[in-house]
């Protein structure tokens, strides 16, 4: 038994110290991984913006950066990315905002942002491998718990297993609650709370999404940087199918206490349901058509109360 | 508590140490064997300890009034009342919606009045056909005075509910592991090495195996008329390396698990896919069920000593049994008859041409054309086995044939589609070339330099993690029977 049990242990030894070179080695690498848009917001440097855009996929997919740049005259660059959540958006702008500088930041706040529920958990596996930056590690420690962090840290390769899997380490975890399925019975998750029916869930505020908009806040300001929010337009079906609208006093909530100008262009498009493709996302005529409305929209604020002499560019 | 999760390792981990600290006491061993099984089992739904506890407790006391029972007609009562409690719990637990489902359409063709749903909101409990297998053949062998009754209810409770291969088999014999139960275990280092080895073939069949399969299955079976007939092959060929990953891997992981606690499971896969016949692959594929069919239903029912007729009956009912075992639906019972009528086809026109079935050296081009096409024969009726009806499957297979034979030239596209672009197979190519060598012989892992051998380890299990990193943890296909 003895025999067994050294040797055993001696493989154990072996099997870590290898994969964990494997995994040291691997893991800087996904940074290189440009085809994905986390990786690619991380990568740029040395770049000077007058506006970023940072939100989800519905800045991504509903705002042109080049239309912007020839309503408004700003060079623009388009943070969103597909699925971040208020958490991911927060790391986004931190880690971009560590090589290149922004003038204005426009941060799009819709009810997915804030209720960190639908589709929007926290990407840990898109985290992982910049874990040597302060706020990712202290964002990891919050959203994943000290437990997980410290296994990820002593056994670097389990952490590679984050980057294609939400595999639970420990049976005392609970599931990530981010399903849009009943865990008991796989069905649709039914509307309740008041939601209108055919609603996926009725809408509530993650106080972590909050606290991270807040740190967006506070990040800009330390950095001198203008916060504006906005919200991108929606189809009319939407208010059938969801209880977004509940999430309107709280996005107000949040800009008059954060005092952010606030876009609202959530019901602009309500009578032109061809400029979308989904319920969230607009196809590419509507995006043009959004991206001008945005920038007149941005201009005329900026004429009715300009706040800060925007350099040449 | 899957065997691929964290739990488990933890689980078995701490048993392990605990199990042998009390080596010298085999009582108290198999009272913690007992208590972890129940822990193990329980972890699905500890609801389910109640019907396992109950189907254990009933056979116990049934073999002891037989075996205390010295009339004919009561032992057979007595062995009635154990198979018709035992089946009525699996008849009642898997198959009662499938036939009150078939009831119910059944009464829609003839146009009568039916209620509204006969169907009821019924749980599968995990494993259920696999302990209650065991249980009915305890039984059995005692009315045969096969073997006598036990009467350490730990000990019988023990091999009824044995953790390793509670939810998916072996399905063992109470005759080879009552006595292991009874008793005490030595540690062998031989024998932990080997289980270990067997460990960790288990899980890379089954993680980097079976699970890099599903990805492709899952995809060709999803939309099959998105892809070329060759594309369908090759996905039927992804299924059948699937299902023996799944499979297989869970077996080698039970007996591995088991062989670390001193206790000896059978084998339950023996090359199955290098079979020159499909008579031969139903003695190398799933070998405990498939002996039990033959030990308890085959042979009882009159096997092949009666007429030729009533023997080619019995072979097809029991590959019907066999079918309907796997699951209440129409594609599994499919299953099984296409199977029973394949074995008689292909044993009967070997017989008549004089051909001898099986055994003939496989490096022989005949003999490796025949594997190939008994390969090919089995991957079509897993196709009847994956598909989620008996039509989808039907349209699968035409879809298949019609392409593969309209477009032959498409086989080099799938096969560089297989081997190439879904690169994830390349763990089932591996599996198949050890398998070969293992079955001409020529795999003989000890002769090994040490160190090789470590390099194996490190690498085989290192392969296996990094495949399981890259999807969510799967259940075993098997546990759903």
């Amino acid at each position: 038994m003895r025999n067994f049990l050294q040797k055993l242990l001696l493989f154990g030894l072996l099997f870590w110290g290898a994969n964990s070179i494997v995994a040291m080695i691997i893991a800087p690498r996904i940074r290189l991984n440009l085809h994905d848009k986390y990786h690619w917001v991380m990568s740029r440097k040395g770049e000077h913006f007058h506006t970023a855009l940072l939100g989800s996929s519905r800045v991504e997919n509903c705002v042109d950066a080049r239309e912007f740049h020839r309503i408004t005259g700003k060079r623009c660059v388009n943070l969103g990315v597909g699925g971040a959540g208020a958490a991911d958006q927060y790391l986004l702008l931190h880690g971009f905002l560590r090589d290149n500088t922004v003038d204005e930041v426009l941060l799009q706040l819709d009810y997915l942002t804030l209720m960190d529920y639908f589709t929007y958990g926290f990407r840990d596996y898109e985290w992982l491998c910049y874990d040597d930056s302060e706020s990712v590690r202290s964002a990891l420690i919050q959203q994943r718990g000290l437990i997980r962090c410290l296994f990820w840290k002593s056994v670097p390769f389990m952490r590679l297993m984050e980057f294609s899997s939400q595999y639970r380490y420990f049976f005392f975890e609970e599931p990530p609650n981010s399903t849009t399925w009943d865990s008991t019975d796989g069905s649709r998750l039914l509307s309740s709370g008041g939601a209108p029916d055919n609603s996926f869930a009725a809408f509530r505020v993650d106080p972590q999404s909050i606290e991270y908009l807040r740190k967006i806040q506070s990040l800009c300001r330390e950095r001198g940087i203008r916060l504006i929010a906005f919200q991108t337009p929606y189809p009319p079906v939407i208010e059938k199918l969801t209880d977004r609208s509940n999430s309107d006093p709280e996005i107000a909530r949040f800009c008059d206490e954060a005092k952010l100008p606030f876009h609202d262009f959530s019901r602009t498009f309500y009578d032109r349901p061809e400029l979308f493709y989904d319920r969230h996302h607009l196809t590419s005529t509507g995006s043009l058509a959004f991206t001008r409305l945005l920038g007149e929209a941005l201009k005329q604020a900026d004429k009715a109360a300009p706040t800060r002499q925007l350099p040449p560019h | 508590m899957l065997f691929q999760s964290p739990e488990f390792f933890l689980f078995f981990g701490l048993f392990f140490a605990l199990y042998w600290l009390l080596g010298r006491w085999h009582r108290l061993q198999n009272l913690l064997t007992l208590v972890a099984s129940y822990v193990f089992y329980g972890w699905w739904d500890p609801r389910m300890l109640l019907l396992i506890a109950a189907s254990s407790a009933v056979d116990f006391c049934v073999a002891i009034r037989i075996e205390r029972t010295q009339v004919d007609s009561h032992r057979r009562n007595w062995l009635l009342a154990s198979l018709a409690f035992n089946l009525s719990i699996l008849g009642f637990f898997k198959y009662y919606n499938f036939f009150a489902q078939e009831l119910e359409q059944l009464l829609k063709l003839a146009g009568l009045p039916a209620p509204e749903s006969l169907r009821l909101d019924i749980i599968l409990p995990v494993g259920i056909s696999f302990y209650t297998f065991q249980t009915l053949s305890y039984s059995v062998d005692v009315f045969h005075r096969r073997m006598s009754a036990a009467r350490d209810p730990v000990l019988f409770f023990t091999y009824i509910a044995f953790f390793p291969q509670l939810v998916a088999g072996p399905i063992e014999r109470a005759g080879h592991l009552l006595p292991q139960f009874a008793a005490p275990r030595v540690f062998s280092y031989p024998n932990a090495v080997r289980c270990s080895r067997l460990l960790l073939w288990g899980f890379f069949k089954k993680l980097a195996v079976a699970d890099s399969c599903a990805v492709v299955v899952d995809r060709v079976f999803t939309a099959p008329d998105t892809f070329s007939g060759w594309h369908l092959l090759a996905g039927s060929v992804a299924f059948a390396l699937q299902i023996y990953g799944d499979f297989s891997g869970y077996s080698d992981i039970a007996r591995g698990t088991a062989g670390l606690l001193g206790i000896d499971l059978m084998e339950n896969f023996r090359f199955p896919y290098f079979s020159q016949s499909p008579a031969e692959f139903w003695k190398r594929w799933h070998i405990s069920l498939s002996s039990w069919f033959r030990d308890y239903v085959y042979i009882p029912m009159g096997g092949s000593r009666c007429g030729v007729l009533r023997s080619h009956l019995n072979v097809v009912l029991v590959f019907l049994l066999s079918g309907l075992w796997h699951g209440a639906s129409r594609t599994f019972v499919s299953w099984g008859l296409i199977n029973g009528l394949l074995v008689l086809a292909i044993s009967s026109a070997s017989s008549i041409r004089g051909i001898p079935v099986g055994n003939a050296n496989p490096l022989r081009f005949a003999a490796f054309a025949k594997i190939l096409a008994t390969f090919l024969i089995t991957c079509c009726c897993w196709v009847v086995f994956r598909s989620n009806s008996v039509s989808e499957a039907s349209h699968y297979l035409l879809r298949m044939a019609a392409d593969c034979s309209a477009h032959p030239g498409g086989i080099l596209v799938a096969f560089r589609w297989y081997l190439f672009r879904e690169w994830c197979t390349w763990p089932a190519v591996l599996l198949l070339a050890v398998e070969w060598l293992a079955f001409r012989g020529l795999w003989n892992f000890d002769r090994l330099p040490a160190a090789l051998r470590w390099l194996v380890y490190l690498v085989g299990a290192s392969l296996t993690m990094w495949s399981a990193f890259c999807r969510d943890a799967s259940e075993f296909l098997y546990f759903q029977f």
